[in-house]
C-alpha cells in the first residue's frame, strides 16, 4: 500500500514538472527591456527617482518612498513577530537560576572588544550610505542585531542582560516603529499624503528632493531601531528560555 | 565564463539543498543550510540585485543561523561524554 502511495506521489510530481519545465520555455528572457515587468511604473522609478530624492539606489528610493506603506507595514510585522516570539517563550523564570558557563578566553575576549565597534561603524555607514549603495535601515538593523549577538556569545548573557535589559530593547522597537508612524502622521497633518515626505519641507527648510531623501534617512533609522531589537530580544529569549526576570 | 558560474552556483544550490534534508544530525543541517543562503546570496549579486544579495547574506547566513542553533541547543539532549 506504502508503495503504491508513493509511486502515486513520484508520479503527479513528474507531470507537474514537466509542465513547470515546458513554461520555462514562454517566460521572457532575463533582462529584456521589451518584458511586461518594464511596462509598468517601474520606468517612472527609474528616470525620476534620482531627481526626486538625490537617490541614485532606486531600490532605497522604492523601498522607503514610493512605497514607503508597505515598509511600514513590513517594520510593524517585524515587531509583531518579536512580540510573539516573546510570548510564546516567555516565562515567569529568574535570570539568576540560567546555567552558564563562561570559559571565553583572554583572546577572544580581546579579539571581541577590537571587532565590535568596526562592525557598528559599518551597520552606521550601511544606514547612512543606503541611498548611494546597497543596504538601508533593515540590513543596518540586523548588523547592529549581530553585534550585540556577538557581546552575548562571548561575555555570556548576563552581563549582556545587565547591559541592555529587554524591558529597554522592548521600548527601542516600539520606538523604531514610532518613529516611521510619526513622520508619516506629521506628513498627513502638514496637509499632504500619508508618508508623502516632500510635505516636511516646511520644517527642514531645504530643497524638496532633499527632504525626501532625509525623510527617508529618518525612516530607515525607526526601521533599524526596531529591527535591531526584535533580533537581540529573539536570541535572548531563545538562549534563556524565557527567563530574563532579575 | 559568467554562464559557467551560474552553472556551478546553481548545482552547488541543489546539492546543498538536497544535503542539508537529508543530512541526520540538526546542527549540520544547519549549517548546509546556512551554505545554501550564502550561495543563493552570489546568485543574487550575479543577477544584478545587490540590495537583496546583502540582505540574504546578514539575515540568511548570519542572523538566522545562529537563531536557529540557539534553538537547537534547547531541542538536543546533550550526551555527557
Amino acid at each position: 500500500m506504502f508503495k503504491v502511495s508513493r509511486l502515486l506521489v513520484i508520479l503527479l510530481l513528474l507531470i507537474f514538472g514537466f509542465f513547470l519545465v515546458s513554461g520555462i520555455g514562454e517566460l521572457p528572457l532575463f533582462g529584456n527591456p521589451s518584458n511586461p515587468v518594464h511596462k509598468q511604473a517601474g520606468n517612472y522609478y527609474l528616470e525620476h527617482a534620482e531627481i526626486e530624492m538625490e537617490s541614485p539606489n532606486v531600490v532605497t528610493a522604492v523601498l522607503a518612498d514610493y512605497r514607503a506603506v508597505d515598509t511600514l507595514l513590513e517594520t510593524t510585522v517585524v515587531l509583531l513577530a518579536g512580540f510573539a516570539v516573546m510570548l510564546v517563550l516567555f516565562s515567569t523564570g529568574n535570570i539568576s537560576k540560567f546555567e552558564e558557563v563562561v570559559n571565553s578566553s583572554y583572546i577572544l575576549k580581546i579579539s571581541t572588544k577590537l571587532l565590535i565597534p568596526p562592525v557598528q561603524l559599518f551597520a552606521l555607514y550601511v544606514l547612512a550610505h543606503g541611498h548611494h549603495s546597497p543596504g538601508g535601515g533593515f540590513q543596518c538593523g540586523v548588523i547592529l542585531g549581530s553585534s550585540l549577538i556577538l557581546q552575548a556569545l562571548v561575555f555570556g548573557v548576563k552581563e549582556t542582560l545587565n547591559k541592555y535589559p529587554p524591558k529597554r530593547i522592548i521600548n527601542v522597537a516600539i520606538f523604531g516603529v514610532l518613529i516611521f508612524y510619526s513622520i508619516g502622521l506629521i506628513c498627513f497633518i502638514q496637509g499632504g499624503n500619508f508618508l508623502d515626505y516632500s510635505q516636511l519641507q516646511s520644517i527642514l527648510s531645504t530643497t524638496e528632493s532633499h527632504t525626501r531623501s532625509l525623510g527617508i534617512l529618518f525612516v530607515e533609522i525607526g526601521v533599524s531601531l526596531t529591527v535591531m531589537s526584535v533580533i537581540y530580544l529573539m536570541y535572548i529569549f531563545l538562549i534563556t528560555k524565557g527567563e530574563v526576570n532579575n | 565564463m559568467l554562464a559557467l558560474l551560474n552553472f556551478v552556483l546553481l548545482l552547488l544550490l541543489i546539492l546543498t539543498a538536497i544535503l542539508a534534508i537529508h543530512v541526520k544530525d540538526n546542527l549540520t543541517a544547519v549549517f548546509t543550510l546556512s551554505a545554501y543562503s550564502f550561495l543563493i546570496c552570489l546568485v543574487y549579486a550575479e543577477l544584478g540585485a545587490p540590495d537583496v544579495a546583502f540582505t540574504e547574506a546578514t539575515v540568511g547566513a548570519g542572523v538566522s543561523t545562529v537563531l536557529f542553533v540557539a534553538a537547537i541547543l534547547h531541542t538536543t539532549k546533550r550526551s555527557s561524554d
